[in-house]
């Protein structure tokens, strides 16, 4: 009698290396173990880049995912519809809503940003996510700048002894020497149908990224469609 | 796994009590013990009903089943070692006459004019007209027949409670001192739990406060756990957010008991955070970022925009899905931002609100959508999709009932 194998071939068909770095459907690989940076003009695309490479974690890999949102900007309709598993993301959502009380940590006020780093840190210490983002996308570029380039030596150290890949979204590189990856977001032109003032719709847009870091990586080119949801 | 001993006095030999802490007096003859667990410690179920043989005797007769009351009559009927195989209830104890079976005498009479003498001819019987006769007495008489009826166990010995207090001379004003009581608490309630195989699913704190008040603190884990150092790195984290209002006089903690958790990871899955981990950091960036802000987005069954729901984390499993085709996410402004459009009545031709101002290069709408007009906050809007001079793509809606106009996100 033939011995049965340990591991079926469809388990090892589907069995995926762990330590290989993200390839978002979009061709993009973000590397783990590392911080990467995606920057760009706001409508530029960074965050349809970012739900396409949360698609691939959450829906593809099963990772679990985390997203510290400075700003409270994050739509969950549009994540979905980009294909984000949303039960397999951590949301923390930093800025207050107007008309609350502050929030008070240690008996002093904390800054949104603040929030947003020491939340970063205590989800890379915990160790375990696939994808780490901080979403820092509209942020002032003047707050952005006074962010000591300490916290990003410490991020890159606490991410580099695991398998998550931080993802940092920004307006301009923030992480500098730190990012091991930067990609640029660039908006090449909308696609507009229907007749002006009466039944015009924006169908979509082309979007283009330019890896600035490390040099010679491929390039990737995306036609991001209107989200059902939001399309109306 | 129950095992059944019924030999004249085992009762009162306590001879169950020496193989597990969960045993049942049926009658004086009969007792029945819980021995799930036991196979890694003593053997193979055979193993374990011959260890109790040969401590009960050789007059014993030894039962194990999955299920109680299978285990009773098997112990009942048969003489020396029984051990039925969970699914092979029925057709182990078809041969055993119907009075091994606890119910009236009078049912035993009916049986016995049917001619029903076996297990195996009453679970034959149709369960409907069992019931249409005897009412739901007939159907569970049929159920023992099948090996099918299981009923708890009720231990003779009352559960422990699972419980630590301490009383203080002086009241403890700061979290510090009161960190140490806890931990030493915290520690006993473990050490006790362990030595029973169980963990830890819920803890209840409770305070005794100066001046007669009760703090009480609630906190139910995702996981049941048995580490003392990360209960009370959560227990202290919570203390900090929620301080209680007066010096400490007493402090008393109870647990809910659960089975240790046992999860075998798969070889080929990605690692996630460790549960006790992820529940310490989630406390932490609860402490930091609200209690309200931190959980998994959900959608709501809405046609509202922008309408959520902050679920708890990780509920829910995995689905496979196929990625969609790529699309245009929108950010959020929350709340939208006031905008003033010119012109006012007809398409935008420039746009101004609190840090974005431009001229109109290109522009998408009207659609107008509405809902909720069945409750008290109806919503009715027209939204349109800019193109700022600006360079960036804007949702814009106006206000049906105000006419007032809003930046709802940018699409990005």
């Amino acid at each position: 009698m033939a011995a049965s194998p340990v591991l079926s071939a469809a388990l090892l068909a589907s069995a995926r290396p762990l330590h290989l770095p993200l390839i978002a459907p979009v061709g993009l690989a973000f590397p783990r173990g590392r911080i990467s940076e995606i920057h760009g003009a706001p409508s530029s695309g960074r965050t349809s880049l970012l739900f396409n490479a949360l698609a691939q974690a959450t829906a593809q890999e099963g990772d679990l995912c985390a997203l510290v949102d400075s700003t409270d900007a994050f739509d969950p309709d549009s994540a979905a519809a980009g294909g984000v598993q949303l039960n397999r993301l951590l949301w923390i959502r930093c800025e207050q809503a107007q008309g609350r009380a502050p929030l008070v940590a240690g008996g002093r006020f904390v800054r949104p940003l603040e929030k947003a780093f020491r939340a970063v840190d205590l989800l890379l210490q915990a160790n375990g996510f696939g994808v780490v983002v901080l979403d820092m996308a509209d942020v002032d570029a003047r707050a952005a700048d006074r962010v000591p380039l300490n916290y990003w030596y410490r991020f890159r150290r606490a991410v580099e002894q695991t398998r998550t890949a931080l993802l940092v979204i920004t307006e301009k590189p923030q992480a500098r020497q730190c990012a091991a990856f930067s990609v640029e977001a660039q908006r090449r032109g909308e696609e507009w149908s229907g007749v002006a003032g009466c039944s015009r719709t924006l169908d979509g847009v082309e979007l283009h990224f330019e890896p600035r870091k490390p040099p010679g990586s491929a390039r990737a080119s995306m036609p991001a469609r209107m989200p059902i949801a939001a399309g109306g | 796994m129950y095992a059944c001993i019924h030999a004249p006095g085992i009762a009162e030999s306590g001879i169950a009590s020496e193989f597990s802490p969960r045993v049942e007096e049926i009658d004086a003859a009969t007792v029945v013990l819980d021995v799930g667990g036991m196979e890694r410690l003593l053997g193979s179920p055979r193993r374990i009903a011959e260890l109790i043989a040969a401590k009960a005797g050789p007059n014993a007769n030894i039962a194990l089943a999955a299920n109680r009351n299978a285990a009773i009559h098997a112990a009942r009927g048969y003489a020396g070692i029984v051990v039925i195989p969970r699914g092979e209830e029925a057709a182990r104890l078809g041969a055993l006459p119907v009075n091994l079976i606890a119910t009236t005498s009078d049912v035993i009479e009916t049986l016995a004019h049917w001619g029903i003498g076996t297990f195996r001819e009453l679970a034959a019987l149709p369960e409907t007209g069992l019931a249409e006769r005897f009412g739901q007495e007939g159907a569970r008489i049929r159920k023992l027949a099948l090996g099918e009826a299981s009923a708890p166990l009720w231990p003779d010995r009352a559960e422990p409670e699972w419980m630590e207090s301490m009383e203080l001379e002086h009241p403890v004003e700061l979290l510090e001192p009161l960190s140490f009581l806890l931990s030493n608490l915290l520690t006993r309630l473990c050490d006790r739990l362990a030595s029973h195989g169980l963990a830890l699913l819920e803890l209840h704190l409770a305070l005794r406060l100066e001046g007669g008040g009760v703090h009480e603190r609630r906190m139910r884990l995702p996981v049941p756990m048995r580490n003392p150092v990360a209960f009370l790195k959560l227990l202290s984290l919570d203390l900090d957010a929620h301080p209680p209002g007066a010096p400490v006089l007493g402090v008393s903690i109870a647990a809910e008991p659960a089975k240790p958790r046992a999860l075998q990871e798969g070889l080929f899955l990605p690692p996630a955070p460790e549960p006790e981990k992820l529940e310490l950091t989630l406390k932490r960036i609860r402490a930091i970022v609200g209690e309200e802000n931190v959980g998994s987005p959900a959608l709501v069954d809405t046609h509202r925009p922008g309408a959520f729901r902050v679920a708890q984390p990780f509920e829910g499993t995995k689905t496979d899905l196929l990625p969609p085709p790529a699309t245009l996410a929108v950010r959020r402004f929350r709340p939208p931002v006031a905008a003033q459009v010119t012109p006012a009545g007809g398409p935008p031709a420039r746009l101004r609100a609190a840090q974005i101002e431009g001229d109109v290069v290109a522009v998408a709408g009207p659609w107008r959508t509405s809902g909720d007009w069945w409750t008290a906050s109806p919503w009715a809007r027209d939204d349109w999709d800019l193109a700022l001079s600006d360079g960036a793509l804007y949702r814009v809606y106006r206000e049906f009932f105000s006419g007032r106009w809003f930046v709802d996100g940018r699409y990005d």
